[in-house]
């Protein structure tokens, strides 16, 4: 029996491996699988924002709750902005803040996959190391609507955690009257939760839940969600808020990353 | 048995990129259910099963390497657990099913969801053990359930669906 077939065989495999590597080594294979998710992740978008609504049982039409949403969303962040003008109004230290967040530096990216499990945890975008993308930095829809932060990144694509995620605690503070600040992280892959709030801090369902610019990337203001219920035992000493996000990661085709601030980029000493 | 040449180890590498971009791109965004579709699973236990190809195991076991590699997968250690799950699929084809029924396809495929979802579990679990909050288990118990009717659903589309070759053509 010839074993020559075999060895040709080999060869070819072993030619096809150095053709591979070498390809892989050109074309790095995420750029490649980005732009190949990318038809696939915006098909999904438009399934995803026209069919809204047909699961849910609620009698309002798809396209009324959709208003509805981006209604609350526009009204919160109109709410944010009054709140934040009146502190500058009595702070100067606001003021500045003011300066230093719409001086921001940012990058728009498109969605081009979501995670695969119970809920959506992670997304990936067309952004990387190349486009000065980081870990840790904040991801933002809807001018100012914190949808989660970057976890991991390559030269060419990021992964971005949600809100939701678990993973993920992210530093907020309520606009109650005592500017409650605290740790939001994801509780049922839906909802997130504030917890070890002291009960003498008053928490209203519907307060504003924000940034509270304590992280390092993360800069102060960015809405998060809305307070949805406030938990409370007799025996603890604590109280535990229950916030829904605005970001609906499932349903969104491009993001916008902080990048940084734009003094940061001009900076000789930096 | 199938000849492995480099331009069906090609054929099945970009096959299963498309496969898994398919699933995290459009499948995932699907709202309701219809989202936890196990899209390259479905299709890897159909190649596996009923078209005896070598390529479905790999598929399987590719998407899990995929999933980890991206960064999208919401419960870690993806790699092993559809590794695993190749496995079962590969041996349960060979070793129990008859690759000409449907019950066989089926067999295989509620085996191969199955070490998926054991794995998953255990991972989970353990994962979860020095987290003071518990994990969705209700959501999560939900979401095999979904994805076993729709792996069991798709791969009897598929069975119907797609034509069925000879075992003589099979081996051309």
């Amino acid at each position: 029996m010839s074993t020559r077939p075999t060895s040709d065989r080999r060869k070819r495999n072993a030619a096809l491996l150095v053709v591979v590597l070498v390809l892989a080594a050109l074309f790095p294979l995420r750029r490649v699988v980005g732009h190949l998710q990318r038809p696939f992740a915006e098909a999904g978008t438009w399934i995803a924002q026209s069919t809204f609504g047909f699961f849910d049982p609620a009698s309002a039409s798809s396209a009324r709750v959709a208003a509805l949403e981006a209604q609350r969303a526009a009204l919160a962040r109109d709410a944010v902005e009054l709140l934040r003008l009146q502190e500058e109004n009595a702070d100067l230290r606001q003021r500045l803040s003011f300066v230093e967040r719409g001086g921001a530096r940012v990058v728009t990216a498109a969605v081009t996959g979501r995670s695969v499990g119970v809920h959506a945890y992670a997304f990936t975008i067309d952004r990387g190391t190349r486009d000065g993308v980081g870990v840790g930095m904040p991801v933002v829809v809807e001018n100012g609507v914190l949808a989660g932060k970057v976890t991991a990144v390559t030269a060419s694509t990021a992964t971005v955690s949600a809100l939701t995620d678990r993973g993920l605690p992210v530093a907020v503070s309520l606009l109650n009257g005592a500017r409650t600040i605290g740790v939001a992280q994801g509780l049922d892959g839906t909802l997130l939760a504030v917890g070890y709030v002291p009960k003498e801090e008053m928490i209203r369902v519907n307060d504003l839940v924000v940034t509270s610019g304590l992280e390092d990337a993360v800069p102060s203001g960015l809405l998060v969600g809305v307070v949805n219920a406030v938990e409370s035992r007799e025996t603890e000493p604590f109280q535990r808020a229950i916030v829904e996000p605005l970001a609906d990661v499932r349903r969104i085709s491009s993001v916008t990353v902080i990048l940084g601030r734009a003094a940061d980029a001009h900076d000789p000493a930096l | 048995m199938t000849i492995v040449t480099p331009a069906r180890v090609v054929l099945v590498f970009l096959g299963g990129l498309l496969a898994a971009c398919l699933e995290t791109g459009l499948v995932a965004a699907v709202p309701g259910p219809l989202r936890f579709l196990p899209f390259v699973l479905a299709v890897g236990v159909y190649l596996t099963q009923s078209r005896s190809l070598p390529a479905g195991p790999w598929l399987i076991a590719g998407f899990g390497l995929f999933l980890d590699g991206f960064g999208l997968a919401s419960v870690p250690f993806q790699t092993g657990a559809y590794a695993l799950a190749a496995v079962a699929a590969a041996v349960s084809s060979r070793e129990l099913f008859s690759n000409r029924s449907l019950s066989g396809l089926l067999g295989c495929g509620l085996l191969a969801w199955a070490t998926h979802a054991l794995v998953q579990t255990a991972v989970w679990f353990v994962a979860g053990l020095d987290d003071p909050m518990q994990p969705p288990w209700g959501d999560y118990a939900w979401w095999l359930v979904w994805r076993l009717a729709l792996l069991s659903l798709s791969l009897a589309v598929l069975y119907y669906a797609v034509p069925r070759r000879t075992r003589l053509s099979m081996q051309r």
